[in-house]
């Protein structure tokens, strides 16, 4: 009997270092998963806030053309992100610093709902159900990289979707997550 | 016979181990996933920071701003919302407990936001000395939310940590305040 109790003993702490050794302590931050379909143009992440199918399309961009970034959110159970008009950090979509490409377009939007933050005892627009932002996005025609089109070029579009997520009690720490895709531009 | 028959029983009692185990590790990982977020344990000591800049241009390290008795070290940015809830009672606390040996040191963890810092101390009469950190100080802290407290003993060794806001929070840390300055 005292061989078996030694025994899950050992086990659990056995199990007990490999969870530490896994980074599940709390504090600990884990980073977002990633993935790619097939075709290269949906991004799938995850975070402990939220999940994101991030999609860019077309890929092959003519000089004068748009590209569409949706970027559909899903927050996890009892998440909700900022939507524009809080005063608050809100969810966005955002080009990289120094970017060949542009916004096209304002990002659309859907509508929010109002949370109460009890705390504060006020009134603020959120996202706390899946939605979905729309980005138009064209080549930056005053960048050096877009003029000498005479062949396919590929072009690297570096975005990221930045939010602040909170839940009943907390405020996470405001997250950028990188998005990445390679768009051929065409003359 | 008994050979065979041991065999497969031993194969058997391994597998059954080895489920046992990872059921073990599934158990653990799941009350480690469920417990409430803390930044470190009390036991664990803070990591002094590097020098941070200080809204009046000096640098200050953690020795520093260490209080006689006990220091509050607290990691926020100004549109935190619950950072917002806390702070009025945080304030309070300071203003309380500073003649008393206590410190206070607020670290913004967002550098875009280091040009709110002075209108937003202003209009809400916050007096708290602040230091300018930035996402590599939160990480050094494995914080994952704000406002996240930690209380400091006159060493810098963490007598406690607190994490997020809900009315009455402000309680418990003044009854830790209280503690630690020996009250």
């Amino acid at each position: 009997m005292s061989i078996r109790r030694l025994g899950i003993r050992v086990r659990f702490l056995a199990a007990a270092a490999a969870v530490a050794l896994l980074g599940l302590r709390p504090g600990a931050q884990p980073p977002p998963a990633v993935s790619l379909d097939t075709q290269g143009r949906t991004l799938s992440l995850s975070t402990e806030h939220l999940t994101v199918a991030a999609t860019l399309a077309p890929l092959q961009l003519p000089r004068a053309g748009r590209v569409t970034l949706t970027a559909s959110v899903t927050p996890k159970a009892g998440m909700h992100l900022y939507a524009p008009g809080s005063r608050y950090r809100s969810v966005t979509i955002k080009l990289a610093a120094n970017s060949p490409f542009q916004l096209a377009a304002p990002i659309a939007y859907p509508k929010p709902v109002l949370y109460t933050f009890k705390p504060l005892n006020e009134q603020v627009p959120v996202y706390d159900a899946p939605f979905r932002l729309m980005a138009q996005i064209a080549l930056d025609a005053s960048r050096p990289i877009v003029t000498p089109l005479r062949r396919p070029l590929p072009v690297t579009l570096k975005a990221s979707l930045d939010y602040q997520a909170c839940d009943a009690r907390f405020c996470y720490l405001p997250e950028s997550l990188p998005l990445r895709w390679t768009v051929t531009s065409t003359p | 016979m008994s050979l065979t028959q041991d065999g497969p029983t031993q194969g058997g009692l391994k597998t059954q181990g080895g489920l046992k185990t990872a059921l073990y590790i599934l158990i653990v990982a799941i009350v480690a996933a469920l417990a409430t977020p803390r930044p470190v344990t009390a036991a664990e000591s803070f990591k002094p920071f590097k020098k941070l800049k200080a809204l009046d241009g000096s640098q200050q390290s953690l020795g520093d701003v260490l209080g006689s008795k006990a220091t509050l070290v607290v990691f926020f940015f100004p549109t935190c919302p619950y950072c917002n809830a806390a702070f009025p009672e945080v304030q309070k606390i300071y203003e309380r407990y500073k003649d008393q040996g206590l410190a206070m040191v607020w670290i913004n963890v967002l550098p875009d936001e280091e040009k709110l810092i002075a209108s937003w101390r202003a209009q809400h009469g916050y007096t708290a000395p602040v230091l300018l950190g930035n996402r590599s100080v939160a990480n050094d802290y494995k914080l994952r939310m704000t406002p996240t407290h930690f209380l400091l003993d006159a060493k810098g060794a963490v007598l406690s940590t607190h994490a997020g806001y809900s009315a009455g929070d402000e309680k418990i840390l003044e009854r830790d305040v209280h503690q630690a300055l020996g009250n």
